[in-house]
């Protein structure tokens, strides 16, 4: 299956009205960008998505947020805000998790999976990102 | 002589070159209106500011048809304007910066075309505009003292704002304090409609997670729609990414509940 197909899961979860869906919602939103980009990484420099695992939470935002152009860190920084949504959603119980909440990591969601990354943005993101797979010996 | 306005309420110049802004939409000024508004416009541009809902409009080529307004609303010190583009519509926020709002303001900020990268203008129908937030004036008038009383409330500058004990301590121990109050003011600066500003320290609970830091958690609790609040915070992550170092960055994530 697809990463993107979490966000299908996200879209059905979102329209219910209790408040473990709507949390599980905001969980499968930020799985399916997590997953997304994961897989992007180990497609373009070739090792298997899965031995990312478990450092994949921290490995795709720092990708993005050490590169240089703006914009290029503001994709980090919305992941890692998505990141922060997701962790209140599966963990603090004692923040309310709402059907706007939900609805809306769903649409930043689709909005961060849907960036283009131009030719120029690509190279400087690969370069971080091979730097850290070495790091982590992935490659 | 043409004056070109930016976004994000920043006055450019006078006969800027256009080229230059290519990728912006720019406001234009209209030729019917005389330089004494125009100059007071640039005057009080900047202080008027957070027009930044216009960040939302992506025109592309393919927008060719003419804004039509769908709606004007007002809360305390701001009003919204809806515009329509075809199928999409899209929402500018203007703030004024007087105790009173009149509807005399609204001329200053509506006399601008919009331009798209093809440099085609579409001009909304301002007549329209100015006859329907006259009529929300007139409305509000009638309903008795309740507005101007609400008026002289800026929701900007009212923000219950809470940093816990934990959080403080883990920045004085970081030294991060001079980093979080600058997060904060950002906030004031950049949110409209802001309900509550909240610093808490957080952890990222991933089990997979291999290093497990704490960072600092900040909430804004905000009234509005998600294409504003989503404008509102993409301005402050402007001023995030520029201004402080990764090194610190990774201390603080800036995240909105919109009620």
């Amino acid at each position: 299956m697809d990463p993107q197909d979490f966000l299908n899961t996200a879209n059905v979860l979102v329209n219910s009205s209790e408040e473990s869906d709507l949390r599980s919602s905001v969980s499968r939103s930020y799985y399916a960008v997590i997953l997304f980009y994961r897989n992007y990484f180990a497609g373009k420099l070739n090792f298997l998505p899965e031995k990312l695992n478990p450092a994949v939470h921290k490995f795709v935002p720092e990708c993005f947020n050490a590169c240089d152009p703006v914009e290029v860190k503001k994709i980090g920084e919305k992941i890692n805000r998505l990141k922060q949504d997701r962790t209140n959603a599966d963990y603090i119980l004692s923040k309310t998790v709402s059907s706007t909440k939900a609805k809306d990591c769903l649409r930043s969601a689709k909005e961060l999976i849907d960036y283009s990354i131009s030719n120029q943005t690509e190279i400087a993101v690969l370069a971080q990102a091979t730097d850290r797979a070495k790091a982590r010996k992935l490659i | 002589m043409t004056n070109y306005f930016k976004l994000n309420s920043t006055l450019i110049s006078d006969e800027i070159d256009l080229g230059r802004l290519m990728g912006d939409i720019v406001f234009q000024k209209t030729e019917e209106i005389d330089d004494t508004v125009s100059n007071e416009f640039a005057r009080r541009l900047p202080s008027i500011g957070r027009t930044t809902a216009w960040e939302d409009v992506e025109l592309s080529d393919q927008d060719t048809s003419r804004p039509i307004v769908v709606g004007v609303s007002r809360s305390p010190k701001t009003f919204m304007v809806t515009l329509q583009i075809g199928e999409r519509s899209f929402q500018r926020v203007c703030v004024t910066t007087e105790k009173t709002t009149q509807p005399s303001h609204v001329s200053y900020l509506l006399p601008y075309t919009l331009l798209t990268k093809k440099q085609e203008s579409f001009s909304p129908d301002f007549h329209e505009i100015i006859n329907r937030v006259n009529s929300l004036f007139q409305s509000e008038l009638a309903r008795g003292s309740a507005t101007s009383q609400a008026i002289e409330e800026a929701p900007t500058e009212k923000i219950n704002e809470i940093i816990t004990a934990e959080c403080l301590e883990f920045c004085k121990l970081h030294n991060i304090i001079k980093t979080l109050n600058e997060c904060l003011y950002q906030v004031k600066k950049n949110f409209i409609f802001v309900q509550k500003v909240q610093a808490e320290l957080s952890y990222f609970h991933d089990d997979e997670e291999l290093d497990n830091e704490p960072h600092v958690e900040i909430e804004v609790k905000v009234d509005t729609s998600r294409e504003i609040a989503e404008s509102n915070y993409d301005n402050w992550l402007d001023w995030f990414v520029k201004k402080v170092p990764d090194t610190i960055r990774k201390f603080f994530i800036l995240t909105i509940d919109r009620v």
